[in-house]
């Protein structure tokens, strides 16, 4: 049972360390927008993450905290190479008739992949763009970690010890006065230990509107930020056999703020779910803070 | 001796009046029409890129306008092709590009 929980937990918070925008776009996801032939940018993201009260008897309180460092280069304008390497730290206290805290950190699985801009139509002021990617998740994270109860288990550990392949679509439409970006991706989770998490199915937008004036010597923009992101989580699978308390869909908004210069970006949103239809005795998502900065080298 | 001195000094003033407006004239001063800038990121891409062409003294973008500005020293000219490329792989589109003598 209290596997079955975390197992739900640890995909989600993973999910939101591996967005990897690294132009001036969606905090919490992906942009097509262009990174220059030559070009290194690099993003640093905080991810707090916390969960509502659990309502079963195990009365369990989950928190993720991460770090992530992504790094992109830009091969040539239109194919651009990313890594994501987070940095996870959870906590899960169960206090039902005994108290049990359990506790791991570490570097966890690295994300790599390639997004190519297929298609670009540009105009005075405005761009519009599609690219498509595509990448695996490498087993980097240390997934044999243990403390007095034993070994962790898989959903607690800092890496899953599996190999994962993403991939999707990513459009952009950027002009001088606000940004809309959405993308749809798939990311196929691979399995270590007999052990599964469940597919995920991800279709987000984001909306940055400029709040702050354009004159002619402007050179920074304060954008206002609204995303959504829906989520579907397929069941995970125990020795070939789906976990029923594990999956399901959830729908969040993201109101944020953004300050975009020409050689950094600041950037903060908080995600807060509107739909939570999860299995089973799944923990349910409070709220997701993501705060950050890019560098543009 | 008093007026062969102030005309001196009249010519002098003269002459490097002259020689500067000839020096500044000598700049070459470029305008580039570029689409898809929309935004600060943007702009510092393309300002690197165009920066680093032989005899560019400055660069700066005006989003607002959608330009580029270009200076270039004395005695270099800025190949359209290079310049197109430059701009190409930043992630853009050259629409246009203009000259004229003189600092501006």
């Amino acid at each position: 049972m209290k596997r079955r929980v975390q197992w739900q937990t640890w995909g989600v918070g993973v999910t939101l360390l591996a967005s990897a925008s690294v132009s001036a776009g969606p905090i919490t996801f992906n942009s097509a927008l262009p990174v220059a032939k030559g070009a290194l940018i690099n993003r640093e993201i905080l991810l707090i993450h916390r969960f509502k009260g659990d309502v079963t008897s195990a009365n369990r309180d989950l928190e993720v905290n991460g770090l992530a460092s992504v790094l992109v280069y830009g091969v040539t304008s239109k194919l651009a190479l990313f890594g994501v390497l987070p940095y996870i730290d959870k906590n899960l206290d169960i206090n039902g008739g005994q108290s049990i805290a359990r506790h791991s950190k570490g570097i966890g699985d690295t994300k790599l992949f390639a997004r190519y801009t297929f298609f670009k139509q540009d105009e005075r002021g405005k761009t519009l763009r599609f690219a498509a990617f595509g990448g695996f998740k490498a087993p980097t994270g240390d997934d044999i970690q243990t403390d007095s109860f034993g070994r962790l288990p898989i959903p607690l550990q800092s890496g899953s010890g599996a190999w994962d392949t993403l991939g999707g679509v990513v459009m952009t439409y950027q002009t001088l006065d606000y940004e809309i970006d959405a993308q749809l991706s798939a990311n196929n989770k691979g399995r270590a230990n007999d052990f599964a998490l469940g597919n995920e199915y991800r279709a987000d937008v984001s909306l940055q509107y400029r709040l702050s004036p354009l004159e002619d010597d402007t050179h920074s923009f304060l954008y206002g930020v609204l995303e959504a992101n829906l989520i579907h989580l397929d069941r995970n699978q125990l020795l070939g056999m789906d976990d029923d308390n594990s999956g399901g869909t959830s729908l969040f908004l993201s109101p944020g703020i953004q300050y975009v210069t020409p050689k950094y970006v600041l950037e903060a949103a908080v995600q807060l779910p509107v739909l939570q239809n999860l299995n089973g005795s799944a923990l349910a998502t409070d709220f997701i803070f993501t705060t950050g900065f890019r560098i543009n080298f | 001796m008093k007026k062969l001195n102030l005309t001196f000094l009249i010519t002098l003033f003269m002459s490097s009046l002259a020689f500067s407006t000839v020096s500044a004239a000598a700049e070459t001063h470029y305008q580039l029409q570029v689409d898809g800038l929309a935004c600060p990121f943007c702009e510092y891409n393309i300002e690197k890129k165009v920066g680093k062409l032989d005899g560019v003294l400055k660069v700066k973008a005006n989003l607002k306008e959608g330009v580029v500005n270009v200076l270039v020293a004395d005695g270099k000219t800025l190949s359209e092709k290079k310049v197109k490329q430059e701009i190409t792989d930043a992630g853009f589109t050259l629409r246009s590009i203009n000259s004229h003598q003189g600092k501006k």
